[in-house]
């Protein structure tokens, strides 16, 4: 297992945003994280990429505890992830936008990068738009820019915050097959979306939390007749 | 277009002392001094996003240590005035450290503190500085005129091709990023926290290096040059010139000080005069007026072009 | 019996600095965002209460004369420098709201030069002689200050807790989305919370101003102090910024003990906030009751 979390808890004043939340990713995993709104994801998804400090618990990646990191440290190990409102850099060109993470550890050089941001163009179809600023790109294709940006050191982990979502559906298909591809490439990918057509076409496992709690955890077929996950999803309040 | 304003003001600045000997050139030297404040103040306020309030309390710092160490080392003038660029890095690193963590106005909440103390400290400490009368300090190369004027152009020149070139190293780009979005930079392995402490502590440096050269040329470093009003003066003069440009604040410098000078009629009420006008441009003008006019004086000269005769 | 006295002067003043940040951090509160004009609006405050003091007017009246003064002059100015940039969500407003306060204390602090010339001005005190409980001497126009500090603080709760006005600004300050969706007027709310702040801190410059001397940059030093107590005692936080008023002004009253040479002593008075200010970053940047900030 590279990826542990093991007992995580977060509050936000009077609220639990996470619940002693413990699961683990293999190498290689195409997982889904889903639940209702407002039931954790992206709260789990910042305390794994150290936006936020858990209050209890710790987040293990290989042998290495995480979860005192800072972002910029947990990238670098090679944990990438993206946001639910892509953040690109808007002021800057798309081709500055890739640059900007490979150079930040110093590890590769000038000519290397042109030559990684030349091939991440192609693969998520931004070649031609490489020098305009990136505030001019669609939705859709700033979050493809937004993977590329993270696929420019080439990170272990992906954690994508509903890449699908706002996605024109011709561009969410071309997201779709990078995404098979990076997985078969070998990323483990941790994926957060409402989409369930896509959720249950592409993971092999599926997470799911309601309330900060982990309600579910295991294949597609199992988790889609667990009788809680139902009740979660139709709107039954489980008593706390 | 872009290299020819700054060639001309090049040979211009250049030129200055074979037209003003006496009294305007000393002006302008003393305007210089606050080039160099106003443009690394710029950056960091516009470029950045981080307000110190004390950058006029760092330019006392670089003073301070040159002059006590011409004085009681007799250390040679140039040396002196790089310690007091590192004395004030120092410090910069110091409160950098301890603010630049968090988000919000600590920083700025902090460096106002500080100045405040700093000029508490130095006037209370009668025996090291001589309090309120301040230290006599000797001059630079005896005291000349166009050679002092010299050096603070060519010290001017290093601060602008410093910062510039950092801002368009890949730690400019960094930079950018960071104002843009600092979760998305800290996410994609920008450490913000240190290169904010980075640029800080540049800035900082060069606030020290010209407050050491300003002492070498007025000849006296009291613990006026620390006054909050100061502080005042460098933001008056770096958003008259426009935050966001390096030359902007320098030239809006140069012009506020040059207006200081020729506003000496209404001695009392030109800071008053100032102040208003600070409150206006950032107000109703926030890009600062030099940037303003020149945007006005574009769109004028292309529509003046496009009229002429074809 | 120096200790006692050292004490009580240090409850006195630290009264009357309570009063002084509590302006600052109900416009923290309310408008998220730190006044740098604060100094200045003590500065207002202290030469306003020596203009209607000059004019015979009875004291307690000149006092309470530039109560409404000061409320108006605050919202003009929340009205005039901050209403429009927070509407239109302009770009920077971070940044741009601490350079126009700082902006405008320098622009007050300049004007008041000319107008009111340099020099040192002594306002009368409410209360003259001093009051003596046993050994302990305590000088009576710094008690009737901060008596009338109490009486003010007592107030601004009461306004705070207790009137719908007090319920519209503390909503406003909780969620200012959620208080205009039930219909609250948060701007008039900001700009009230503005006038409030100026005025809670124009009277503290008024009551000072018997004690400390009235001068054009007396402000400074008493916003640097504001300052250190609101990041001590959490941004915000009504309870703690009241608590490190007094925590200041003990430290203040006891280190200027410390130092053998008295005018040293008198000198770093004003040094010990930064001490404060330090080891309040280091050890716990979120203060005393603040709570730490959601990122993201």
């Amino acid at each position: 297992m590279m990826l542990r979390i093991e007992g995580v808890t977060k509050n936000f004043g009077g609220l639990q945003a996470l619940s002693r939340v413990s699961m683990a990713f293999a190498s290689g995993e195409f997982v889904g994280l889903i639940g209702p709104n407002g039931s954790g994801k992206t709260t789990l998804i910042n305390c794994i990429s150290g936006l936020y400090r858990p209050d209890a618990g710790c987040v293990r990646f290989g042998r290495e505890t995480i979860s005192h990191l800072s972002p910029h440290r947990i990238y670098r190990l090679g944990i990438g992830r993206t946001f639910q409102i892509a953040k690109v850099f808007n002021r800057l060109t798309v081709l500055e936008n890739l640059r900007i993470p490979a150079l930040t550890g110093g590890r590769l050089r000038r000519r290397e990068v042109e030559a990684r941001s030349r091939e991440i163009l192609e693969q998520v179809a931004l070649a031609q738009h490489a020098l305009v600023n990136a505030e001019s790109l669609s939705g859709g294709q700033q979050k493809l820019l937004e993977i590329g940006m993270v696929m420019m050191t080439d990170p272990e982990i992906l954690l994508l915050d509903e890449p699908f979502a706002g996605v024109h559906p011709e561009l969410k298909t071309r997201l779709e097959g990078y995404l098979r591809r990076l997985n078969r490439e070998g990323k483990t990918i941790i994926l957060v979306s409402h989409e369930m057509a896509s959720v249950f076409r592409m993971c092999q496992r599926l997470v799911v939390l309601d309330h900060g709690v982990l309600l579910a955890d295991g294949p597609p077929e199992a988790v889609r007749s667990d009788e809680r996950v139902i009740s979660a999803y139709l709107g039954g309040r489980r008593e706390t | 277009m872009n290299r020819v304003i700054p060639s001309l003001l090049l040979i211009a600045a250049a030129a200055f002392p074979l037209f003003f000997r006496q009294y305007w050139l000393y002006v302008v030297t003393i305007g210089l001094y606050y080039a160099i404040l106003a443009s690394s103040w710029s950056m960091l306020a516009g470029q950045v996003g981080l307000i110190s309030f004390a950058h006029a309390a760092f330019a006392g710092i670089g003073a301070y240590t040159s002059a006590l160490l011409v004085i009681h080392l007799g250390l040679p003038i140039p040396v002196t005035m790089l310690a007091g660029a590192m004395a004030a890095a120092l410090v910069g690193l110091g409160i950098g450290a301890l603010t630049l963590r968090m988000r919000g106005p600590y920083l700025a909440l902090t460096t106002l503190a500080f100045s405040e103390i700093f000029r508490i400290f130095i006037t209370a400490e009668y025996e090291l500085t001589q309090g309120s009368i301040g230290l006599k300090v000797p001059l630079i190369l005896g005291g000349s005129k166009p050679l002092s004027y010299y050096t603070g152009l060519g010290l001017f020149l290093v601060t602008l091709a410093t910062l510039a070139g950092v801002l368009r190293s890949r730690v400019g780009l960094f930079l950018v990023a960071m104002r843009e979005d600092e979760d998305g930079a800290e996410t994609r392995g920008v450490n913000t926290v240190s290169y904010r402490l980075i640029a800080f502590v540049l800035t900082s440096a060069f606030a020290g290096l010209a407050g050491g050269f300003y002492a070498h040329v007025v000849g006296l470093v009291s613990p006026q040059m620390t006054r909050i009003g100061e502080m005042g003066l460098i933001l008056a003069m770096s958003v008259f010139g426009g935050l966001e440009s390096l030359l902007g604040a320098a030239l809006g410098a140069l012009i506020l000080q040059g207006l200081t000078e020729y506003l000496r009629i209404f001695t009392e009420w030109r800071l008053a005069i100032f102040g208003a006008l600070v409150l206006c441009i950032l107000r109703f003008a926030p890009a600062g007026i030099l940037p303003t006019l020149y945007l006005y004086g574009e769109q004028a000269l292309s529509r003046w072009v496009s009229r002429a005769p074809r | 019996m120096l200790f006692l006295s050292q004490l009580a002067n240090a409850l006195v003043i630290g009264t009357l600095y309570a009063l002084m940040s509590l302006g600052l951090s109900f416009i923290f509160g309310v408008l998220k965002l730190v006044n740098f004009a604060h100094g200045e609006a003590i500065m207002v405050g202290g030469y306003l209460y020596y203009l209607l003091a000059s004019l015979r007017l009875p004291l307690p009246l000149a006092l309470l004369t530039s109560i409404p003064v000061l409320l108006l002059f605050g919202m003009v100015l929340e009205r005039v420098l901050l209403r429009a940039p927070y509407r239109q969500r302009m770009a920077r407003y971070d940044e741009y709201v601490i350079l126009i306060t700082f902006a405008l204390g320098i622009f007050l602090q300049n004007l008041a030069f000319p107008v009111f010339g340099p020099y040192n001005r002594q306002a009368p005190p409410l209360f003259d002689g001093t009051i003596r409980l046993g050994e302990l001497v305590v000088a009576g126009d710094r008690l009737a200050g901060a008596l009338i500090a109490l009486a003010a603080i007592g107030l601004l709760i009461f306004l705070l807790y207790r009137t719908s006005l007090g319920k519209g600004l503390r909503a406003v300050a909780q969620n200012p989305r959620a208080a205009s969706i039930v219909g609250i007027r948060v701007l008039r709310m900001r700009s009230v919370a503005f006038g409030l702040g100026v005025t809670l801190a124009g009277v503290a410059g008024a009551l000072f101003g018997p004690i400390f001397l009235v001068n054009p940059e007396m402000g400074t030093s008493f916003a640097v102090k504001a300052f250190v107590i609101v990041v001590l005692g959490g941004m915000g936080s009504v309870s703690g910024s009241v608590l490190g008023a007094y925590i200041l002004a003990i430290v203040e009253s006891f280190g200027s003990i410390l130092l053998p040479d008295p005018t040293r002593a008198l000198a770093y008075k004003d040094a010990y906030g930064l001490l404060l200010l330090v080891l309040v970053l280091l050890a716990r940047p979120q203060g005393l009751f603040g709570e730490k900030e959601r990122r993201a």
